[in-house]
């Protein structure tokens, strides 16, 4: 039961992981200990939503404490700072593939990244980030501006490095 | 009814205000992009194929933990120092007992109790007297603490009542010095002897045994049943009658006294309402009133 449990969900929750994490170790790590959390506390699990809902939320949640441990400090950008940033358009993450997104996320300092992902991904308000990441709605704001910016920039890069690899 | 009722209350429609959805829409213009719930479709369903040692390593971790949990702990138990612990326990304990034992056996094993003599001149021992009989009769006025004595009666006492003991120790009465010495010269003598009686038949008197400790007086029964003390001169005149032997009287004139109280005694006995004994001396008092009716005529 737990093997199959493991391999119904163990691709979509590594990839959850490779978002989070710093690199693929990290991930490996993120997964395992995710695993035999939803293991450990299958009982808890009460119907009310969807399993792979719950599962989700334990690897978030996993992964948001193993952030913890390694001291993530987020601080808040400022004003003139944030309405630079504040329009940057991240639209042309769509025309790359899945796992050149994953990577590009990787790359973001472990703040931008984790309020990226929680905001853009998962789907959570600021002020729910807010609360699990121990930070003020405002900061979480900033974070998040401040990691679309970078991955405007990184794209932009990347886009650019495809092209002239393309005409070469 | 109440299907009704709560159906009523689940169909129930409030409309909300306008300024509720205007908060919404400004919000979602404000936090959702669309270009972010693009990304967010393309990345939230993404899976990536996971290493395979992952899975063993999971499971061997479930296994491991599991068997730590399910492996009770054991606490080495050091027998060599709980046999000794247990050996001195018991040892201090039966000291203790001892102890305690021994400190509360002066006053709750033996309990002192005074018994208050009888009048020294109030008592007759019977040769004759056994059990019951052994312990001195008590007189109605025997404040008289002169012949006092002292009985310790052993009561075995439970464990562990030395302190109830030490409270009632103030109870306890306590003999003088003087009036328990005077109790063991004054004790009285007691002899269950069955009467000795010689070829004729007659008593022998046994002097010792109604004499005083001070040999001055004789102590007999009086009418009234009183012990009472007299001279030890009548005892001559007691083994007589009694039919004691008559050898003491080596004098003429005692045998003259001895002949006389032989006809007295004679004359006495015809009277049916007396009934002289050996051990009561009824009979003188009325041979005295005899002597005294035959001196008048």
């Amino acid at each position: 039961m737990q093997e199959e449990l493991y391999r119904r969900f163990a691709p979509k929750m590594y990839s959850v992981c490779m978002r989070y994490a710093d690199n693929s170790n990290d991930a490996q790590d993120l997964l395992q200990e995710g695993f035999i959390k939803v293991y450990k506390n299958l009982h808890r699990f009460r119907a009310e939503g969807s399993f792979e809902g719950w599962i989700r939320r334990v690897f978030i949640n996993s992964s948001i404490e193993h952030l913890r441990r390694k001291k993530m400090h987020l601080t808040n950008v400022g004003e003139k700072e944030e309405n630079l940033i504040e329009n940057s358009d991240i639209s042309a993450l769509d025309n790359l593939a899945e796992k050149d997104i994953i990577n590009l996320i990787q790359d973001l300092s472990p703040g931008y990244r984790t309020v990226f992902n929680l905001y853009v991904i998962e789907g959570y308000s600021h002020r729910e980030i807010g609360d699990q990441l121990s930070i003020s709605e405002g900061t979480s704001k900033s974070q998040l501006a401040r990691a679309k910016a970078i991955l405007q920039k990184k794209v932009a890069q990347y886009l650019s490095d495809t092209k002239k690899s393309y005409t070469r | 009814m109440s299907d009704s009722f709560s159906h009523k209350i689940l169909h129930f429609e409030i409309p909300p205000p306008q300024e509720v959805w205007n908060k919404i829409a400004d919000q979602l213009e404000k936090e959702f992009k669309v270009g972010d719930i693009a990304i967010s479709k393309k990345i939230y369903d993404y899976e990536i194929n996971p290493p395979s040692f992952i899975l063993e390593n999971v499971l061997s971790a479930l296994d491991t933990e599991s068997s730590i949990k399910k492996t009770p702990r054991t606490y080495a138990l050091p027998l060599r120092r709980l046999a000794i612990a247990a050996i001195a326990i018991g040892l201090t304990l039966i000291t203790w007992l001892y102890i305690s034992n021994s400190e509360s056996s002066p006053t709750s094993d033996h309990s002192l109790t005074v018994v208050k003599p009888p009048a020294p001149n109030a008592y007759i021992p019977k040769s004759t007297d056994t059990g019951k009989n052994n312990q001195p009769a008590l007189s109605p006025n025997s404040s008289d603490q002169t012949l006092s004595s002292v009985n310790t009666v052993s009561t075995k006492k439970p464990l562990f009542s030395r302190r109830r003991n030490f409270k009632n120790a103030n109870n306890v009465k306590y003999a003088s010095l003087n009036h328990g010495l005077s109790a063991i010269a004054l004790r009285p003598i007691s002899v269950s002897a069955p009467p000795i009686y010689d070829d004729n038949g007659n008593i022998i008197m046994d002097e010792s045994l109604v004499s005083s400790p001070d040999e001055n007086y004789i102590i007999v029964t009086s009418p009234n049943g009183e012990q009472t003390k007299i001279s030890r001169k009548f005892l001559k005149m007691l083994s007589v009658l009694n039919g004691g032997s008559s050898n003491i009287y080596s004098t003429a004139e005692s045998f003259q006294w001895k002949r006389r109280f032989e006809e007295w005694r004679g004359k006495l006995l015809e009277q049916a309402s007396y009934i002289p004994t050996a051990s009561n001396f009824l009979d003188i008092m009325d041979l005295k009133e005899l002597i005294q009716e035959n001196q008048d005529r």
